[in-house]
């Protein structure tokens, strides 16, 4: 397997997914002040005020259509993206019998696994 | 606002080798009045978004190793989790004091590093676990004209202090970038080009698993993320393009002292 090959690909995995997820911001934003605050999130008498989303409540935005799950949407494919690059180096690692590149891609799979579950984990003492 | 907070910090963080969020959080936090763990988890992602166009661009045009981005990001998002552990479980104010710590000492290596960027071979040897890697690259010299080969070495030791690198990043939501550079150039031994372009592709994997765990955690705002990835990322474009053409010692100093003015901001909120 060439290096640069495998360098490329990843290249054009991270740049789909920034694009897709500009797309979706832009989508989501336009939706958002088009129909106007639809969520606590959006408002207060000073004008726009935030506050964290929880995976859980993010769930129930997009299934409910509401445009803040657009946004959400927009993050999960820019993480996504930088995933599916691993993934996918660990697939042509393993395709192409490069052992040292395989193993390392998927202790980065692993890592990212072991993230969310610290993060639930915290979540449930906190 | 906060679409210019992106933009300022995307311009100063490029140059001081902060990276956009670094600037932007505080900046967020000061003046706009975002809690600080709001402004940590949403910038975090917007590092994930600058580092997948700017690393990306550097692997495309092999001048970032993946090899040894991936080697090293076994450090960088271990820290990153125990990063954002610490987060979570150390008081507000303790947050505020090493953030505006970090403020203060990662634009230095930058000011006394100089302009010069001709790689000189520092080891002659590759240890075992290096070799193993597979950590070896070469890259074209536009100046030199010239094919220069390179290789990592003291794999263990980059990767303690990449652990380090990673653990600032999760713990403040930034890219760190400046000492995963310091750890390539000085310890692994990679030409400084060779380090910064790595670095920068490896700024992406390390926020993707503190991103993760902010989200989970809550404390990831996906409109905040909305309005300050843009400016965060036209900040770091004009920054690379337009005004490192123009960069004098006296304009990168001019901006440390502006990202000092933040930091001694930070740490009066933490006193």
């Amino acid at each position: 397997m060439g290096q640069r090959s495998l360098e490329k690909s990843v290249y054009m995995i991270l740049r789909f997914s920034v694009i897709l997820s500009l797309i979706l911001t832009i989508a989501g934003l336009i939706a958002l002040f088009t129909r106007g605050p639809t969520t606590e999130l959006m408002r207060d008498s000073s004008g726009l005020r935030f506050g964290g989303l929880n995976i859980g409540r993010a769930v129930e935005k997009i299934a409910s259509g509401d445009p803040l799950g657009i946004l959400w949407i927009s993050i999960t494919v820019l993480i996504g993206g930088v995933i599916a690059s691993i993934a996918v180096s660990a697939y042509r690692a393993y395709r192409s019998r490069d052992k040292p590149l395989a193993i390392v891609s998927i202790i980065l799979i692993m890592i990212v696994v072991l993230s969310a579950t610290i993060g639930i984990f915290v979540r449930s003492q906190h | 606002m906060i679409f210019v907070a992106g933009f300022l910090g995307g311009l100063i963080g490029a140059l001081t080798g902060l990276g956009g969020s670094a600037i932007a959080s505080p900046i967020l936090v000061s003046y706009l009045g975002i809690p600080l763990r709001l402004a940590i988890g949403s910038g975090i992602i917007a590092t994930i978004a600058n580092s997948s166009t700017s690393g990306a661009n550097y692997l495309a045009k092999g001048l970032a190793n993946l090899r040894v981005g991936y080697s090293l990001a076994i450090a960088t998002m271990l820290g990153s989790i125990i990063g954002v552990t610490i987060n979570i479980y150390i008081p507000t104010k303790i947050l505020y004091i090493v953030f505006g710590i970090v403020l203060m000492i990662a634009p230095l290596p930058g000011i006394f590093r100089g302009s010069s960027s001709e790689f000189v071979k520092k080891y002659e040897n590759q240890d075992s676990i290096s070799a193993r890697l597979g950590l070896k690259g070469a890259y074209y010299d536009e100046r030199r004209r010239a094919v220069i080969e390179y290789y990592g070495t003291n794999y263990v030791l980059s990767f303690l202090s990449m652990l380090g690198a990673g653990i600032i990043s999760g713990m403040l939501g930034i890219g760190a970038g400046a000492f995963k550079v310091l750890s390539m150039d000085y310890i692994l031994g990679l030409p400084f080009k060779v380090s910064t372009a790595t670095s920068s592709f490896m700024i992406g994997l390390t926020a993707t698993s503190g991103g993760i765990q902010y989200m989970v955690l809550g404390y990831t705002d996906p409109l905040l993320v909305a309005l300050l990835t843009p400016g965060v990322i036209l900040g770091s474009y004009v920054s690379s393009n337009i005004l490192n053409r123009l960069t004098s010692r006296a304009l990168r100093i001019i901006f440390t002292a502006v990202v000092w003015f933040l930091g001694i901001e930070m740490i009066s909120r933490g006193i």
